[in-house]
């Protein structure tokens, strides 16, 4: 066992090496394993629920079933422990990034590939948020199940036979039942990728009838799995733009959504919300930065466009159209950019970049079609997971997923994609660099390695400013603002100051009843009440499933009902013991419970 | 057959950049969507379609509607009342929205208030800007209140999810020293 483990370990060295550092790494400096208020939320209500008398039925037919019950699950087992969910995070980003390293190495049968796109999975923005909301974990988890459906699906078009047939049906069916929230592209994708079977595998005799068997069973899913989807939604319904209006848009150009559409992608190469902090850093504003990455962008891209047109390959020469008109265009309408003018860094080197992938999508089809596949796997990850909730699902609020608002949970799946085109493009330009003959630099410049200057291009423009972004400055602004979210700060002060009324109680299992009174905010009574108990819990108090056991509250009326009601008026052990009465101050709490029990004329 | 794929395949690669070429180039000239005349909302002539949100209840309010004039729509608070919401039930079609940049109300007050509308989808609401303070209106004076749809801070296009359904009027001041009378004379889009 030892030995086989240790095979791997040889066999895997590479990754393991870059990715494990990478793991840990970018939660340097400073580490903050803190719950956050809304982590506190999620916690107690799925103990609540999973203390109800049928939390299988909850967890089976509710939207975000699946997601809670693992959340549910968590919580029963590592109770108010804060270290454990961060690590559990953690440790299921790590094995995403297995997953996508091996899914990835294994269908391009080199591990280089598998490696980059695990790398930059690992080191995206978004992600990285994902794992600081610690209650996010189950995106991870999703991805896990996404790569191995991916696995099976094309094991079964590599060798089809009826065993693979099972086990790809089997692994589409517990994906898209278990982790749908995350992965809602995964039909789509697969519908896809059956087409472009369907259409090569034409005049093709072998296991044919096992294939149409295979489709029509996925087919049968999808629609049970629509089913399921569409009965489970619960929520208010208002769509995000309603499709009227973004047609209206598209046609007229006004508001100029295509942008804000380009934008959605570009946030999975650079991300959106810390971008100010980049633009600060070596450039006085905005209008410079166009001016200066401009000319850098669109030279190389016309270059491009003129290499394949001399060389009379015009539809390729013609697909570097887009990518070269779109740092004109938005120069040109930077001023009515309002909503996203903040964002037109990203916009640029994110929107030229994705519009790369048409004339790279042209290209690499005629290198190999092994890797075409591949490459527009990625393609599709990245744009169908950004366009189809932000453009179809039903949402109860209107901004929610917005591309104006980089909402980082449903980045994690893009990145994924980003990952493996670059990871082709890595590729494909290190092979075509190994032929290049230094002093006839012009007349290597064939067709197969036209990847020599986009070998130069790609660091420049896209691991550079990626680099520079999540490693300097998103990391440590993320967890920065992380460390002083406000939340936590009021959790901490609160916590701090109400620790010593309960530190000397010997009786720590018996139920409580704290009034509170003081100048506290919403946020800050909403933690007094909601999450001291979770705290309490780490002193000695109940276990996880008991914090409902005490009750804090500012209301004297109730607070009179309650007494009323357990018959505790009259019981002094009750009283000096189990009741609390607490005043909130700016930096400090008293005991006022002498005073509250002679205004309740006690 | 491999032929006819590769065929079909460019085709839609060439409609693709075509496509993508033209709505980049469209966004640097836009067809700005302009509401060609004011769309009126609320319906001013029927009280059915009008309600009271807020705990703070009006002595009365009232439609009125007579042959040949403007209907308008009056309600008065007694005094000492510091705010109140009052609704009226209205359908505003997705695509008057689209094309409309603001919303204005001319009313008529007999005392400074400060006031605000928002517009609602399913009780959903998205920002339409601050309260306005409206002066007390001498000899019957019309005041217009104008508010802008699209600002940096909730882009229109954002919120434009579909028609919406209610309008909610909100006014506030602390001091009223007697009662209140608001005449709200025409609600529309432009």
């Amino acid at each position: 066992m030892f030995q086989l483990i240790l095979k791997q370990i040889k066999r895997h060295f590479l990754f393991l090496i870059l990715v494990i550092p990478l793991t840990f790494y970018t939660f340097n400096p400073i580490v903050d394993l803190r719950l956050g208020e809304w982590d506190y939320f999620e916690l107690e209500y799925q103990l609540r629920v999973i203390r109800s008398s049928n939390p299988i039925l909850f967890y089976l037919t509710s939207q975000y079933g699946t997601a809670y019950a693992m959340i549910g699950i968590a919580s029963y087992i590592f109770g108010p422990n804060e270290n454990a969910y961060f690590f559990l995070n953690v440790g299921l980003r790590f094995l995403a990034s297995v997953s996508i390293y091996l899914l990835i190495s294994w269908w391009s049968k080199v591990k280089v590939t598998g490696i980059i796109a695990a790398l930059f999975f690992l080191s995206s923005a978004p992600g990285l948020e994902n794992t600081l909301w610690v209650i996010h974990f189950h995106a991870y988890a999703s991805i896990i199940l996404f790569c191995v459906s991916l696995y099976f699906w094309r094991s079964f078009h590599n060798n089809p036979s009826g065993n693979l047939l099972k086990e790809s049906l089997f692994c589409f069916f517990a994906a898209l039942y278990i982790s749908h929230l995350r992965i809602y592209a995964l039909p789509l994708i697969i519908f896809a990728g059956e087409l472009y079977f369907f259409v090569i595998d034409i005049g093709q005799t072998t296991a044919k009838k096992l294939k149409i068997l295979h489709f029509l069973l996925l087919l049968i899913i999808i629609f049970i799995y629509f089913v399921i989807t569409s009965t489970k939604v619960t929520t208010e319904v208002l769509r995000l733009v309603s499709p009227q209006v973004l047609l209206s848009s598209l046609v007229n150009g006004y508001p100029p959504i295509i942008h804000s559409f380009i934008l959605l992608n570009s946030n999975t190469i650079l991300y959106y919300s810390n971008i100010g902090a980049l633009i600060n850093l070596p450039l006085t504003n905005i209008q410079t930065a166009l001016s200066l990455l401009i000319p850098i962008i669109s030279i190389p891209t016309f270059i491009f466009a003129l290499i394949f047109l001399t060389r009379k390959k015009f539809l390729i020469g013609f697909a570097f159209l887009p990518a070269l008109i779109y740092p004109l265009t938005l120069l040109l309408i930077y001023s009515t950019l309002n909503w996203q003018n903040t964002a037109v860094i990203t916009t640029l080197i994110g929107g030229t970049f994705l519009l790369y992938l048409i004339p790279l999508n042209l290209i690499i089809l005629k290198i190999n079609k092994g890797y075409w596949e591949l490459f527009m796997l990625g393609v599709l990850i990245l744009t169908t997971h950004l366009l189809l909730p932000w453009a179809i699902f039903p949402q109860d609020e209107n901004n929610i997923q917005s591309a104006f608002y980089a909402v980082s949970r449903y980045y994690t799946v893009p990145s994924m994609g980003v990952g493996l085109i670059l990871g082709v493009i890595f590729l494909l330009s290190y092979r075509s660099i190994k032929k290049i003959r230094y002093l006839v630099l012009y007349r290597s410049l064939s067709f197969k390695n036209i990847f020599i200057p986009l070998f130069i291009a790609v660091p420049i423009f896209i691991f550079i400013p990626v680099l520079i972004n999540y490693h300097l400055i998103n990391t440590r602004q993320i967890i920065i603002s992380r460390v002083e979210a406000d939340d936590k700060k009021s959790v901490d002060y609160l916590w701090k100051v109400t620790k010593p009324f309960f530190e000397q109680v010997k009786n720590k299992k018996e139920e409580k009843l704290v009034y509170y009174e003081g100048e506290l905010t919403d946020k800050e009574k909403y933690v007094t009440e909601n999450i001291l108990r979770h705290k309490l819990t780490q002193i000695g108090f109940y276990n996880p499933v008991q914090i409902n056991n005490v009750i804090f509250l500012n209301d004297k009326d109730k607070l009179r009902s309650i007494l009323l009601e357990k018959n505790k008026i009259f019981n002094w052990d009750y009283i000096f013991e189990d009741f609390f009465a607490i005043q909130y101050t700016k930096n400090d709490a008293f005991d006022i419970k002498q005073k509250i029990l002679e205004e309740l004329n006690l | 057959m491999k032929l006819r794929s590769a065929i079909f395949f460019k085709t839609i690669l060439l409609f693709m950049i075509f496509i993508t070429t033209l709505l980049l180039i469209r966004s640097i000239k836009p067809n700005v969507p302009l509401l060609r005349e004011s769309f009126s909302l609320c319906n001013l002539g029927n009280l059915e379609s009008w309600s009271i949100l807020s705990e703070t209840k009006p002595l009365f309010y009232k439609s009125v509607s007579l042959e040949g004039d403007r209907p308008f729509f009056e309600i008065i608070y007694p005094k000492k009342s510091s705010g109140s919401i009052f609704s009226c039930k209205t359908l505003i079609p997705v695509q008057k929205l689209y094309e409309a940049k603001t919303i204005n109300i001319e009313l008529i007050t007999n005392q400074k208030i400060n006031f605000k509308i928002g517009i609602f989808r399913r009780g959903g609401s998205p920002p339409l800007g601050k309260p306005a303070t409206v002066e007390p209106s001498f000899k019957d004076e019309i005041r217009t209140i104008t508010f802008y749809l699209d600002s940096k801070e909730g882009p229109k296009i954002n919120w434009l999810t579909g028609d919406y359904d209610e309008i909610r009027f909100e006014w506030s001041n602390p001091n009223l020293e007697e009662n209140l009378t608001i005449q709200i004379l025409n609600v529309s889009l432009r």
